[in-house]
């Protein structure tokens, strides 16, 4: 299974990659690879790091004072610090934890991405273009006929989907989620996973979840974060990275189980 | 078994005095919280009962044998609202030629504001849009406050500035532009109005989510699609009440519109080359004439005013609503709606669930969409944007230092002992502001006496006594329509009440233009800044203070006196000087309440005659070449003053706010 897994393009790659706010480590010397077509989960205690670190995949971490990056993290090969923002955040799409779409149109707010990054295409492409992301998402049916109506009118689940569709439209190469079901009742956020699932088929996901039955539903690989403490300083650390079943059946580390058990049971 | 006796007199003793207290209190605080809604319905009162008399006498004809007979009340509004020449204080209704026509003052007013706003709506949105998503922070922190001083500046400052020096200029770009012009007025309130429009534009991007923009940068925006496409357009509706807001105070700006618009024509004029008389410059220069009451050019100005009163209110009433309600909007956009499940809903749910048919494979690489550069052009616009919008943050800033460096340059020689301590004189070598100044410090202490305990004691009314509800409601909107009734309109009012009434009591016409009268008038400006401050103060205190207090046992009051009071002082300090410097600025209404040009003597009373300091500064300028110095030094007076009481506001807040509580 690992040898399987490791035949596969490698879309991101992580070498050393230390995130730290203002001289304080918020997570440490991470090295892993990040596999194409598959769902990798990031698992961990509150304040571990891992959100620091996912956004670090699309540089939004540039947007936040005081931040620094090192190591060396390589899009297809490339160091994302040499390319350009805007381009990277377009290949690399992200999905918040809280539901955000833009207070436009539900057309709008697919359409947009796609008009800014510079879309060639007559209007029928567009339209085209954001049936097929609504319908990927299974919300076409939904909302085909209130194109018009303002997103904030939607369910948060319907919300939610609507964002990622927003990412889907540009056709990233990779989507971050960041607990994109933290803010959903149970209902929606099976509807997420199931979105999740297929997704995959064509998307690279990497997502963040707290809630440890939807990692063993939808994940293909796991990392655990856990938190290190020396001294004053806590940061955390990538203790153990593997395919899913490993993780939740017969993971490397005692603190792996311990948390993966006294949480799912 | 003794001891628990006395203790139970004792706290019963006490509590029938302390209930007592807190009755008194109560009746005191409704006492003053009621007066700025009797501010208004004496306000709306007098309008309607002089705009009655005017349209009552404004249409007449001459019977054969020259007896006047008026066409009554219906002709007389269809005169008003139909006439093309405007005439008004050069003739009377049974001239010939006499003309009542709004429009010709309307129009003008119009033309003015529209000049302003097309100078205030770019560069203030600009300047807000730099200060809040583009500035560093070091760099926000002088720009900023440089930028919002210009609406602290007195008006007649600016529009000695544009009277004096912007309309040289002009000339030099349309030859044919008269000394006085509206486009010069126009340019001018402009400027003053950036700060307006562009802070209450910064809080409306303020108030957008820092989620939504981080989703626009997550779908590859640059930074000026961020904010151009998400931040601006999602505050829109609160830039439209910032637009609201501004043009509401471009209608009642009065004397920029005196002195750099002028006055003239008697027709409806679209040319803002010209001198326009706008419906402010009529109300306070009929103030010149015969305003005793009953004349007709009282009623006239009176009428105006209610005209500018109804423009101002609605403009305002919509700015405030739109405002609240984009409030509202926003933090509803922030908070997950809340899902009913009816068994409807569930089933949707659950079919959704089933039905989850996923598109299509996506096309193949070949056909794959393919995306605009990220650089280049996009950077290019980004860039050009920012340098666009710096630009105009700093022009109302260069026009302030202009207007400062102008007057020290030309004043400051004249600045000396002798000329703050003598009085007014044909002989330029000779006159000083001992009368203005006595008078500004006179008048400014009395209004201070009077505003302050009305609008503390109306401010904890309101805040802490009333109960919620739509009459609250009401008088929330009210107090913040009074803060934006243009000043020249209290003006009136002061002739109206006041004045008048020393005048009933004295059973003389001659009296009442006294300090007693322009002190009460400004009161009445002051009030509703004084309240919205205390209010402010009050509410910024944490409820958890107010549990802590009730906790111990104490009432209401003591709640007020012993907690919420000390810890709101040093803010209440600060919002009461800052108040009090718009009093100190003040000029329009004390023209209309009936400051006199040349009086050589210091005030002995409140029933003195009385000038101030900008009163002063607006008879100078039209004193011609040799009193310019005097001006200018009379000018740097002025805003050293302003200048003093404004930081020490800053430093009472800021040594207070250093302090642990």
């Amino acid at each position: 299974m690992t040898n399987a897994l490791n035949n596969h393009p490698v879309p991101l790659k992580l070498e050393n990659v230390t995130v730290s706010y203002g001289g304080h480590v918020a997570i440490k010397d991470v090295t892993m690879d990040i596999y194409e077509n598959q769902i990798t989960a990031f698992i961990g205690p509150s304040g571990c790091g891992k959100s620091s670190l996912i956004r670090c995949f699309n540089r939004m971490n540039d947007l936040v004072k005081g931040v620094k990056v090192e190591g060396e993290i390589l899009l297809y090969g490339d160091n994302i610090m040499t390319l350009n923002p805007i381009e990277v955040r377009r290949r690399v799409g992200m999905v918040f934890q809280r539901p955000n779409p833009f207070p436009k149109s539900i057309y709008e707010n697919v359409a947009m991405g796609l008009r800014i990054n510079g879309f060639r295409g007559s209007k029928l492409d567009l339209d085209e273009a954001v049936r097929s992301a609504l319908e990927q998402v299974g919300l076409w049916d939904e909302v085909k006929n209130r194109l018009k109506q303002n997103a904030l009118n939607l369910s948060g689940g319907q919300q939610q989907r609507l964002c990622i569709a927003r990412v889907i439209a540009l056709q990233p190469e990779i989507m971050l989620m960041d607990e994109p079901c933290a803010s959903l009742d149970p209902v929606s956020s099976l509807v997420i996973d199931e979105l999740l699932t297929e997704l995959k088929k064509n998307y690279t996901v990497v997502m963040i979840t707290h809630n440890l039955q939807q990692a063993a539903r939808v994940a293909d690989r796991v990392a655990f974060i856990c938190v290190e403490a020396h001294g004053q300083e806590r940061y955390g650390r990538l203790l153990e990275y593997a395919p899913v079943t490993q993780i939740f059946i017969s993971p490397d580390h005692q603190l792996t189980q311990k948390y993966v058990n006294t949480r799912i049971g | 078994m003794e001891t628990i006796n006395r203790a139970e007199r004792f706290r019963q003793r006490s509590q029938t005095v302390t209930n007592l207290v807190e009755i008194l209190v109560h009746i005191v605080l409704l006492a003053l919280a009621s007066v700025p809604i009797l501010i208004t319905l004496t306000l709306v009162g007098i309008l309607i009962y002089e705009a009655f008399s005017f349209f009552q006498n404004v249409a007449v004809d001459l019977t054969p044998d020259s007896q006047t007979v008026s066409r009554g009340f219906w002709a007389g509004i269809a005169k008003f609202f139909s006439d093309g020449t405007w005439t008004v204080g050069q003739n009377e209704p049974t001239d010939e030629g006499f003309g009542a026509g709004a429009l010709v003052l309307i129009v003008s007013t119009l033309i003015v504001s529209a000049i302003a706003m097309a100078v205030a709506i770019p560069l203030g949105l600009l300047a807000a849009i730099y200060l809040s998503e583009y500035a560093p922070p070091w760099l926000r922190l002088v720009l900023k406050p440089a930028l919002e001083s210009i609406s602290g500046v007195p008006t007649v400052v600016l529009g000695y500035f544009g009277f004096l020096t912007l309309s040289d200029l002009l000339k030099q770009v349309f030859p044919t532009i008269a000394s006085q012009s509206g486009l010069c007025a126009g340019l001018v309130i402009g400027v003053f109005l950036i700060p307006t429009i562009s802070s209450l534009a910064e809080d409306a991007l303020h108030a957008v989510p820092m989620e939504l923009q981080e989703s626009g940068y997550a779908l590859g925006m640059t930074k000026f699609e961020v904010v151009w496409r998400i931040v601006v357009q999602t505050a829109f509706p609160g830039i439209v009440a910032a637009i609201a807001l501004a043009a509401s105070r471009a209608f009642g700006e009065t004397m920029i519109a005196l002195l750099a618009g002028g006055r003239g024509g008697t027709v409806i004029n679209f040319n803002p080359l010209e001198a326009n008389t706008t419906i402010t410059t009529f109300i306070v220069g009929s103030t010149d004439g015969d305003l005793n009451p009953g004349s007709f050019l009282r009623s006239a100005a009176f009428t105006m005013g209610m005209v500018l009163f109804i423009m101002t209110l609605i403009l305002n009433s919509f700015g405030n609503w739109l405002i609240r309600r984009n409030r509202e909007y926003l933090s509803s956009a922030l908070v997950s709606k809340l899902e009913v499940v009816s068994s409807e809903a569930e089933a949707e749910a659950a079919s959704s669930l089933e039905d989850l048919h996923i598109a299509q494979a996506l096309p193949s690489p070949s056909e794959r969409l393919s995306f605009a550069p990220a650089y280049g052009f996009r950077n290019i616009v980004g860039m050009v944007f920012h340098g666009v919008a710096l630009l105009s943050t700093l022009v109302g800033i260069i026009f302030l230092g202009v207007i400062i460096y102008q007057n020290v340059v030309a004043g400051w020689s004249y600045l000396d002992w002798q000329f703050l301590t003598s009085t007014q004189s044909t002989d330029p070598k000779e006159a000083g502001i001992i009368v203005p100044l006595a008078g500004t410090f006179w008048i400014t202490i009395l209004t201070a006496i009077l505003v302050i305990p009305i609008g503390i004691g109306g401010a904890i009314y309101f805040e802490e006594y009333m109960p919620d509800g739509w009459w609250k409601r009401l008088i929330d909107v009210q107090i913040s329509n009074l803060a934006a009734v243009p000043s020249i309109i209290y003006g009136l009012l002061g002739l109206g009440l006041f004045v008048r009434i020393q005048q009933v009591l004295a059973n003389d016409n001659q009296v009442g233009r006294n300090i007693l009268s322009a002190a009460l008038t400004l009161t009445l400006i002051v009030l509703p800044f004084q309240i919205i401050a205390t209010r402010s103060a009050l509410d910024n205190i944490p409820n958890s203070q107010r549990y802590a207090a009730y906790a111990t046992g104490m009432t209401r009051w003591q709640v007020v006196w012993r907690v919420l009071l000390p810890a709101a002082l040093p803010a209440i300090t600060t919002g009461s000087l800052l108040a009090l410097t718009t009093a100190i600025a003040e000029t329009a209404a004390l023209i209309a309440v009936g400051a006199v040009a040349s009086i050589r003597f210091t005030p002995t009373g409140l029933d003195s005659q009385f000038i101030t300091l900008p009163v002063q500064i607006y008879y100078w300028s039209a004193a011609g070449k040799p009193f310019e110095p005097l001006n200018s030094a009379a000018i740097i007076t002025l805003i050293g003053i302003l200048v003093i009481i404004n930081f020490s506001a800053v430093f009472i807040r800021n040594f207070f706010r250093l302090k642990p509580r």
